[in-house]
């Protein structure tokens, strides 16, 4: 997930990941101060994060903070050969859908219906309009009302730009069906800002 | 793969083909097709025009980053003097606890004639309700238990494990409950209806259990009997323990065993081979009545008139002593009468409003010592403190755990409570009591009726951590780790004990001080269950995933 570690680090340059791995190296030994920069640098991003993920304001929140708990304790376990970032929203990701599971989604349906997917060739006028149509406010409102294993797959790919491998480790998929997921989501995603037009 | 319909490729392939999730050599096919096709490449533009809508949404920054989140976590020093403060104080708490109070209760309580054993052992594992408990016999060894399986629990998490253990062990808590219940039900006779004899020739083998209007022991019960009726009469033989909930109550027979009653009104006139513990309005102690161990009752009106072996541990309004007492006699009351026929072998302590009238001709082992109880209370400030102290440490101590041991569900009941719906709690507090006892009431529902019971006490208990944490919230904001919810924790019950403590420190009397906290306490209570109530929905509500 490189991707992810540079856009979400707001475009880090060579001198700021060294900083970063320096950053992490002592905090892995227990340096405080270096563990609060962790937190300053990278809390924004991974609230946002939660943010997209989770129902509501109040559930980012204490989720941004559990995330953090989490980190430090299992910083041990970093392996400063990856990114950090990819492994900070790894274990965010992970701790989203844990708590998105908790809350009693139906397991028989996680992969239920996935290979049926139709093979459909849309309009692509009528998906242009509706791109064109939209605000990002309209699309977050519309993402709000998403099915949650629907929103956590876009904000995975589209926001946090895990890998294929990435997403279907945190949801819990075949790598083979997550870009049903992906698609089926999008689906869902145009029949919420259709309805929002017609509203 | 070809296009499909051997003209056009379908979306799914063409969304494969932008997330660069195809192989090289079909993505190749897709590319020189996109090139020659309009209507795909339209699409594939189309679809790369919604990915770069959804990436610009998504990062967009539409609201701040709430403040408390961009402070940081604070400076770690490395040595975690909340958790030793905490813990410390937890740890002071329950050895004064024991020390100060569960020790001088057990001693009483062996006094009072439940012998060496530990009062809230007795009342709670030693009946016949529970005997698939019995192995554990004491309170000590459950809470024990209950600590390793907590510390286990905890480990468990720590060790990586996605899969909350909470659910599992609340599983097999249950099903140890269920499995061990059967026990209190094997070789036990059970019967019901308007009117139930056993008649002088008959005998019941094993434990009897009797729910009617009218229960009479004519016979011989070898095991137990519990009864539930309005009128119960002992004529017969108990050979165990008798326990009895009625309106009015004779026992005229033998029991060799303990009786156990609550009762309006009860009438002793046996032989009792143990001990008595009855909660009665009315409780009468014949002359001819013997009681081998020791009475403990709290009745508004107690007559003592036959022979009690051990001591005499009462609560009463008006109490008058014509019998024997073989052991001490502690009493706490409004009034005391000891007649001429009184005979108490040991000393003798009286707590009450009125000093004692003792006949001239009662033989006593010496003067019975007066305690004047006033209406006004003698306010000790370091007493009330202390205890204030320990009550706030174990109710800390309780927090903590449940944070450690079910962190997403501590903070969901949390944010419940600092919602209107928690109101729900006011029909949850006085629903769930009324309903166990209603379920008590059938034989199968025994054990699920003591254990809703149980729940809604601890429940009840729990109640303040999770409302004091959600005032701490409302006093200081959300907090960002553990030690800014702890603190939140600890002012939030500073605040409730605060508040209860206002009816004492302005010396409103006692009854009208005593409603006003017992009134805060429920408040309490309904509030936490509201959110527990709210969360646990929150959590058991399936959501729609596709």
């Amino acid at each position: 997930m490189s991707a992810a570690a540079s856009a979400l680090a707001g475009g880090p340059k060579q001198q700021a990941s060294t900083d970063l791995g320096e950053i992490v190296s002592r905090a892995r030994d227990g340096d405080a101060d270096a563990w609060g920069e962790i937190y300053k640098r990278h809390a924004p991003a991974i609230y946002r994060f939660c943010r997209r993920a989770l129902p509501t304001r109040e559930d980012a929140e204490d989720a941004t903070g559990e995330i953090f708990l989490k980190l430090r304790d299992r910083l041990a376990q970093y392996d400063p050969t990856r990114p950090f970032s990819a492994w900070l929203y790894k274990v965010a990701a992970n701790h989203c859908w844990d708590s998105l599971r908790r809350r009693r989604i139906r397991q028989a349906l996680e992969t239920g219906g996935i290979e049926e997917m139709p093979l459909e060739h849309p309009d692509p006028g009528e998906l242009n309009r509706l791109v064109d149509q939209q605000s990002g406010e309209q699309i977050r409102r519309a993402l709000d009302k998403l099915p949650a294993r629907a929103r956590m797959a876009l904000v995975l790919r589209y926001y946090a730009d895990m890998s294929y491998d990435e997403i279907a480790d945190a949801l819990g998929v075949r790598r083979a069906f997550v870009g049903v997921v992906l698609l089926r989501a999008r689906h869902q995603l145009r029949e919420i800002m259709l309805g929002q037009g017609r509203v | 793969m070809n296009p499909i319909s051997g003209s056009h490729y379908d979306e799914m392939t063409l969304l494969l083909f932008i997330e660069q999730q195809l192989e090289e050599e079909r993505a190749a096919g897709v590319r020189a097709h996109i090139t020659a096709c309009e209507k795909c490449r339209r699409l594939h533009d189309a679809l790369e025009g919604e990915s770069a809508l959804l990436r610009s949404a998504m990062r967009e920054e539409e609201e701040p980053v709430p403040a408390r989140l961009l402070q940081g976590p604070g400076p770690d020093h490395g040595i975690p003097w909340g958790w030793l403060l905490g813990l410390g104080s937890a740890g002071a708490g329950a050895y004064t606890l024991w020390a100060g109070i569960f020790e001088p209760v057990v001693r009483q309580a062996g006094v009072a004639g439940l012998g060496q054993r530990n009062l809230v052992a007795t009342f709670l594992f030693d009946s016949v309700f529970w005997k698939g408990w019995e192995s554990l016999m004491d309170f000590s060894q459950f809470l024990a238990l209950a600590t390793l399986g907590s510390v286990a629990a905890y480990f468990w998490r720590r060790a990586g494990s996605r899969r909350t253990p909470t659910a599992a062990l609340l599983l097999a808590g249950l099903l140890g409950l269920f499995v061990s219940a059967p026990v209190a039900y094997a070789a036990s006779e059970t019967r019901k209806g308007d009117s139930i004899k056993v008649g002088e020739s008959e005998t019941i083998r094993g434990d009897f259990f009797a729910f009617g209007n009218d229960i009479t022991i004519a016979g011989t019960v070898d095991g137990d009997a519990v009864l539930f009726g309005r009128a119960i009469e002992i004529s017969g033989h108990v050979k165990g323990d008798l326990i009895f909930f009625g309106h009015m109550a004779q026992v005229s027979g033998q029991v060799d065993g303990d009786i156990r009653a609550f009762c309006n009104t009860s009438t002793l006139d046996a032989a009792v081979g143990k001990n008595v513990t009855l909660f009665s309005e009315d409780f009468r102690l014949k002359k001819k009545a013997s009681i081998g161990g020791s009475l403990t009752s709290f009745n508004s009106r107690l007559s003592l008139d036959g022979r009690v072996g051990r001591d005499v541990f009462a609560g009463f309004n008006r109490g008058q002593i014509d019998g024997f007492i073989g052991g001490e006699l502690k009493a706490r009351g409004n009034e005391l009468v000891v007649g001429p026929d009184a005979e108490l072998a040991g000393s003798a302590r009286f707590r009450g409003e009125k000093e004692p009238t003792v006949s001239e001709k009662a033989k006593l082992a010496g003067k019975i010592a007066f305690e004047r109880l006033s209406e006004r209370r003698e306010f000790n400030a370091f007493k009330f403190f202390w205890s204030q102290l320990i009550s706030l440490a174990g109710a800390m101590a309780v927090g903590i755990i449940a944070v450690l041991l079910i962190p997403g569900l501590f903070s969901d009941i949390v944010k419940s409570a600092q919602r209107p719906g928690s109101a729900l709690g006011l029909l949850i507090w006085p629903g769930l009591p009324v309903l166990a006892v209603f379920v008590c009431f059938t034989l199968i529902g025994i054990p699920i009726g003591v254990g809703a019971l149980m729940i809604w006490c601890m429940a009840w208990y729990a109640a303040q951590v999770f409302v004091g944490t959600a005032l701490g919230e409302l006093f200081l904001g959300r907090a960002a780790d553990r030690k800014g919810l702890f603190l939140r924790m600890g002012i939030g019950l500073v605040a409730i004990r605060a508040v209860a403590s206002i009816p004492r420190f302005l010396e409103t009397p006692r009854l009208t001080s005593f409603l006003l906290i017992l009134c805060l306490w429920i408040l309490i209570g309904a509030w936490g269950m509201g959110a527990m109530a709210l969360a646990i929905h929150k959590r058991t509500r399936p959501e729609p995933v596709f």
